[in-house]
């Protein structure tokens, strides 16, 4: 009945815990035992003074029932701090697990991954697991076991009598089996509608200036003003379901009630049940509601949980292209010779390659420039060098040896790569420049903020490096955040060098200096420059020109300009801008 | 010099305080009247619906203490013992309009002797109110909760909707100094949150409150006696509510901040995953998450201690009262002075009081995170930074363009940065001005002091000889129309991205897009005109992106046109149909172009060049070219290297 194949992935982590859960379980029976055992002591009580006999023993009856409480209170204690403790475990273990597991895929599953999706299977997708492994085993458990018990005593007070009472609380278990999934889907589809009130706002805000100078502040209005009525609307299409849910339990839970008053009620007067077993009854009754709505809310959460397990799995099952199959360990990267032999790549859901047939040959100190349209290949084939992305076809060697022969580690340890979105965590900016550098000291982080010319103005921030850059660097302006994304770069002493356009915030004169600067760094430093301002390639030893994933000029700038060709006409078209800034 | 060993303790600080992670709102605050008093303002419209949502409460309380007083007259009347005095039997309050019910049904009341026939019948009766009070009951309650829900989202979608709108007036300086997730935070999850106080805070509160009452009551009017002996267990069971309360709190917080850690730090590294891998800190990094993960989990574990300990003790505090029932009880009922039915009663009723106390002490914590939320809605909706403009006028009296002059113009976000120094200069209707200067020379400052994003410092900015502050927003901002580099393309269709919310036809957007050469760009969508756009444009090119925003500004038919020229480069053959467009658009029309391109600048009947904040040269291009300044200087530059 159960999706229980889902899960089977989870064996590991389960299997660690399972002294636990079966100590859990053992709790789980004395709890439920211990429950059952008030409803038929308040029954024997009755009896007692009912009958009249055996009146010594009411005292020693509560006195019962207290201690069975205390070893209820005890055990559903200890459940808890076992079965639900256990389940946070397997919830950390699982995302420590999911974690690492991101860390080692590729380009390959994150062109085709929205992070928003990937956040959501960290949130959601872990918790609903979560609920399965913690208070679905406990309530589940404690239902069969609360079940069993009581029944069983119910039963041998009278049969048809239990029969007749389960009948309303089946109905309970069924309508909330009923109407919960429907509540999830219709919660689900809210979700979407508060994520598009979200998205408006945020198009809303973000491009204030054009609202504004467009005059249309009142139809922005009206447009949120339907996204929210339709999400009220959906909202009390969601009440409604939950209005009946609740009026069901409340239906329910009273109708078994009424069912035993009048059929327990019709046997006592026909002498058939006494009034101390339609107490013990009465007790169950009140002790079956809960689990009974718990058998039906038990099932949704497994249900929710498989398909969020199954989202989980996929992920993890998903491995990397990029691998150290072919790796050898007699080989090293000494000198930063880079070429590219008829490289092709082409990303896994796209028909169109975003590479084809590119090839060059960049020697140890060299540098390649690199330009050409928006999306005509230019960040794909830096991404390739340290095997971010797996070359489709053709090979790419460094110092004569295939790309793949370099265990990951030590390949990416010769390369530094500056992406075009600076990318900035929310750590101190003494830690951002030195991340990926264990042991940098404070001289080390100084001097390469100086060279990135960013040193004065670290000094001028309030708690200079150690000033803390907001969450993706929002306090930082884009030159200053694309400088310490190089200044970090740099750090690691990179034999080869990747920018992807890293200077466009920066003006030219800088970018000149900061790039002049590199190569005392490190000598022979060998740089692949992505760049839209062709001043920071002049001096390339080569520069291609990219379209459509192929090279369709190549050469030094010199020999470009006068081919009088696309490079040329790109030259001539620079902006008036850059050379304003050269005049001063 | 500082040593090395030295070093490294200060890194191990940084790193301790890194760990701190520090979540910049406050998560929760005590309940504040000022606070209380304001959101119960915005349930004034809803005046009727909280009164309903009242009575319904009131009489749901009700109705539900009905059934355990019928279980005990059942007990006490039909099923009790033909041994015990029924005749005897003082009939009370229910007991006695049982009997009137009864009798006017034609049945003999209960005595002694009576038959089983008799008693079978009077069980029927009971059992027959029991189960119409809770037919009636389900029909209130789906009504309750209706009523309640119908109210908190009335209420959410008027406060959404206000701060919506209160946002929409605020001037271009406070989307300058507000990030913009911040601001979306309090048009979704805040108020979001508010609704939750509604829905379930503070009218349930009241419900659970009245239901709580209702049994003290009952149990009083019952047995006052027995009554008083059970609720001795209530001050216990008051302050372990209290501790629990307290402690849950915290760890509640506690939890709530390490998610929040988890959840930035996740984020951060999806997005950083390239500077990760290729920096090879995955090791490190997931050392740093699972040291974070494990803090989350002994918060976890923290507050699932507590709540171990809450609901057994409350479980154990109402068998405490149970067991006092039984034995108290017992000997009431062998000395006579109660009997079984209240035993029943009194036992139906405890299992019903406990539950509301539980409660209460969970929905004082939703108050509290909810109070936060209201103090941050309310405090956007406080602050405001509209600009101050004058009355419109009517159609006939709004003049043509004539004239928009600078006068000395001075502009600052920051007093000690000037962005832009004592600028004059003036456009006039028909011609074509263009602005050149390096980056930060004030360039954009002058086309959102001309759109009124911001007011200036000093000098004035005048329209047909009027200042500009004193005309209407509206209609100043009419007469624009603006293009930026970065195109915002919106998440609805084509046609809709280019009609931009205005009252313009169909037939205007193609035409629009003809004069701009972009009639392909629909042809290319596969449902035309209709076709809806991803985020940020992301299916079209970023050239096609320039075209819409084109076509977007033309279609609205301005008499300026506001244009800041895109520097991002698009392939050759894009380039020249842009170019084509924006001579086309400027042909004729009063235009102010912050130009990139030697091309376009070419064209203008002005040129304006700015440097640092000041208006260094200003004339035609032969006028500058022969002045032999900045721009002259530029020209040249451009000419060598042709």
């Amino acid at each position: 009945m159960f999706p229980f194949r889902a899960f089977r992935f989870l064996a590991p982590l389960v299997r660690e815990q399972r002294p636990i859960f079966l100590v859990g379980i053992v709790l789980i029976l004395l709890t439920s035992l211990s429950q059952v055992a008030v409803p038929r002591l308040v029954g024997l009580a009755i009896q007692k003074l009912e009958s009249g006999v055996g009146l010594h023993l009411i005292t020693p009856i509560a006195f019962a029932m207290v201690g069975a409480v205390l070893i209820r209170g005890l055990t559903s204690f200890w459940t808890r701090e076992t079965v639900i403790a256990s389940s946070r475990r397997i919830e950390k273990k699982l995302r420590d697990q999911l974690y690492e597991h991101i860390s080692s895929l590729d380009g390959s599953f994150y062109s085709k991954t929205h992070t928003g999706d990937l956040m959501s299977r960290f949130t959601s997708d872990i918790e609903a697991v979560r609920m399965v492994f913690g208070p679905a085993v406990m309530y589940s458990v404690q239902t069969a076991f609360t079940l069993i018990f009581a029944l069983s005593m119910m039963i041998q007070i009278d049969w048809k009598l239990t029969l007749y009472s389960l009948i309303p609380l089946g109905f309970l278990t069924v309508a909330i089996r009923v109407i919960g999934p429907k509540v999830h889907k219709e919660s689900m589809r809210a979700q979407e509608m508060l994520s598009g009130i979200s998205v408006h706002s945020q198009e809303n805000f973000a491009n204030a200036p054009v609202i504004k100078a467009f005059v249309v502040e009142d139809a922005e209005v009206e447009r949120m003003q339907r996204l929210s009525h339709d999400y009220f609307r959906q909202n009390l299409r969601i009440a409604k379901l939950r209005a009946i849910s609740g009026s069901a339990m409340w239906l329910f839970g009273d109708l078994a009630l009424v069912t035993l008053l009048l059929v327990g009620g019709t046997r006592i007067l026909s002498g058939e049940l006494g009034l101390g077993d339609f107490a013990t009854f009465n007790g169950c009754q009140l002790l079956l509601i809960w689990p009974m709505i718990a058998l039906g809310w038990v099932m949704n959460l497994f249900h929710r949980g498989a398909a969020s397990a199954e989202r989980l799995q996929a992920i993890l099952d998903a491995s990397p292209l990029v691998d150290n199959a072919q790796a050898r360990s007699d080989i090293n990267i000494s000198e930063g010779r880079v070429s590219f032999d008829k490289v092709s790549f082409r990303y896994l859901e796209s028909e169109r390659p975003a590479l084809e047939d590119v090839s060059f040959n960049l020697k140890a100190g060299g540098t390649l420039g690199i330009v050409g349209t928006t999306a005509s290949g230019k960040t794909s084939l830096l991404h390739l060098v340290p095997r971010l992305s797996p070359v489709s076809s053709g090979k790419i060697l460094i110092d004569g040896n295939m790309l793949e022969h370099y265990p990951l580690g030590e390949l990416r340890a010769a390369i530094s790569m500056v992406p075009q979105e600076p990318f900035l965590f929310s750590a101190t900016v003494a830690e951002n420049i030195s991340f990926g550098v264990d042991d940098a000291t404070h001289e080390e982080i100084v001097a390469v903020a100086r060279l990135v010319r960013m040193d004065q103005e670290i000094e001028k921030f309030p708690d200079g490096y150690n000033q803390r850059v907001g969450e993706r660097g929002i306090t930082l302006s884009g030159g200053q955040k694309q400088r310490l994304a190089i200044a970090r770069a740099i750090l690691q002493r990179p034999r080869i060098l990747l920018l992807d356009d890293v200077l466009s915030a920066v003006d030219s004169e800088t970018e000149t200096a900061i790039l002049a600067g590199l190569k005392d760094w490190t000598r022979d430093l060998t740089s692949l420059i992505v760049t839209h301002r062709l001043s920071a390639v002049t001096h390339a030893d080569e520069i291609v020109v990219l379209e459509d994933g192929r090279i369709v000029e190549r050469g030094t700038h010199q020999s470009l300009l006068e081919k009088k060709g696309r490079y040329d006409n790109l030259w001539k078209k620079q902006t008036i801008e850059s050379e304003l800034e050269d005049l001063e | 010099m500082i040593s090395r060993k030295n070093d490294k303790a200060e890194k191990k600080k940084e790193r301790d305080d890194s760990e701190d992670f520090h979540v910049e709102e406050v998560i929760d605050r005590p309940f504040s009247k000022a606070l209380a008093g304001r959101l119960l303002h915005y349930l004034k419209p809803y005046r009727l619906l909280v009164a309903s949502s009242i009575i319904l409460i009131l009489v749901n309380t009700g109705l539900s203490l009905i059934g355990p007083l019928l279980i005990k007259e059942a007990v006490d009347g039909p099923l009790a013992l033909p041994a015990q005095g029924i005749e005897e039997r003082e009939l009370t309050g229910l007991g006695q309009s049982m009997a009137d019910i009864g009798a006017w049904m034609g049945l003999d009341p209960i005595t002694v002797g009576a038959s089983a026939a008799d008693r079978a019948q009077w069980l029927w009766l009971l059992v027959g109110i029991y189960a119409s009070t809770l037919l009636i009951q389900i029909l209130m309650r789906y009504g309750e909760t209706m009523v309640l829900n119908l109210t908190g989202q009335n209420v959410m979608r008027d406060l959404r909707l206000q701060v919506f709108a209160h946002l929409q007036k605020q001037s271009a300086s406070f989307y300058h100094t507000n990030p913009v997730g911040r601001i979306v935070t309090r048009v979704t999850s805040d108020v979001e949150s508010l609704n939750e106080l509604f829905t379930s805070g503070f009218v349930t509160l009241v419900g659970d409150v009245l239901a709580i009452t209702g049994i003290v009551i009952m149990l009083f009017w019952t047995n006052s006696d027995l009554a008083l002996m059970v609720l001795s267990t209530a001050p216990v069971l008051l302050i372990s509510t209290t501790i629990f309360r307290k402690f849950a709190r915290k760890h509640y917080r506690e939890v709530r901040r390490r998610l929040a850690h988890i959840n930035a730090f996740t984020q951060e590294s999806i997005s950083g995953m390239e500077v990760i891998q290729v920096c090879r800190r995955e090791k490190e990094q997931a050392t740093r998450y699972s040291e974070i993960n494990g803090k989350l989990r002994n918060a976890h574990l923290k507050s699932i201690f507590w709540y171990a300990l809450f609901f057994p003790t409350v479980e154990l505090l109402s068998v405490v009262a149970l067991g006092i029932i039984v034995v108290q009880g017992g000997q009431r009922i062998e000395a006579g002075t109660a009997t079984f039915g209240e035993f029943f009663l009194f036992w139906t009723y405890l299992t019903r009081l406990f539950t509301p106390v539980r409660d209460l002490a969970e929905k004082y914590n939703l108050l509290q995170s909810a109070m936060a939320s209201s103090e941050r809605v309310f405090s956007v909706l406080d602050s405001d930074t509209s600009l101050s403009e004058g009355e419109p006028h009517s159609d006939e009296d709004l003049a043509p363009l004539n004239e928009i002059r600078f006068e000395g113009v001075s502009f600052a976000y920051d007093p000690k940065t000037p962005v832009l120094q004592n600028v004059s200069f003036s456009v006039k209707k028909g011609e074509t001005v263009a602005i050149v200067g390096a980056t930060g020379a004030g360039k954009s400052t002058i086309i959102n002091l001309l759109l009124r994003f911001h007011d200036p410092v000093s000098g004035s900015i005048t329209l047909n000889g009027a200042d500009i502050r004193e005309s209407s927003l509206v209609e100043h901002r009419e007469r624009f129309g603006l293009v930026l580099q970065d195109v915002a393309v919106l998440s609805r269709t084509l046609g809709e991205n280019i009609r931009f919310d205005r009252d313009i036809q169909r037939s205007k957007i193609l035409e629009a897009l003809e004069q701009v050469n972009g009639q392909d760009i629909i042809a290319r969508q596969s449902q035309g005109l209709d076709e809806p756009m991803m985020e940020r444009g992301r299916t079209l090119s970023s050239g096609e992106r320039q075209l819409v925003s084109f076509a977007r500004a033309l279609a609205g038919n301005p008499e300026i046109l506001v244009l800041d020229e895109a520097t991002s480069h698009v392939d050759t053959e894009t380039e020249t149909r842009i170019q084509a467009a924006i001579d086309k658009m400027v042909e004729g029309r009063t235009s102010v172009i912050v130009a990139h391109r030697l091309s376009t600048v070419r064209k203008a009947d002005r040129i304006l060049v700015l440097h640092h904040g000041q208006l260094r040269e200003s004339g035609t291009h032969d006028e500058l070219v022969s002045q032999d300044g900045i721009y002259a200087k530029l020209v040249k530059l451009q000419f060598q290297s042709r």
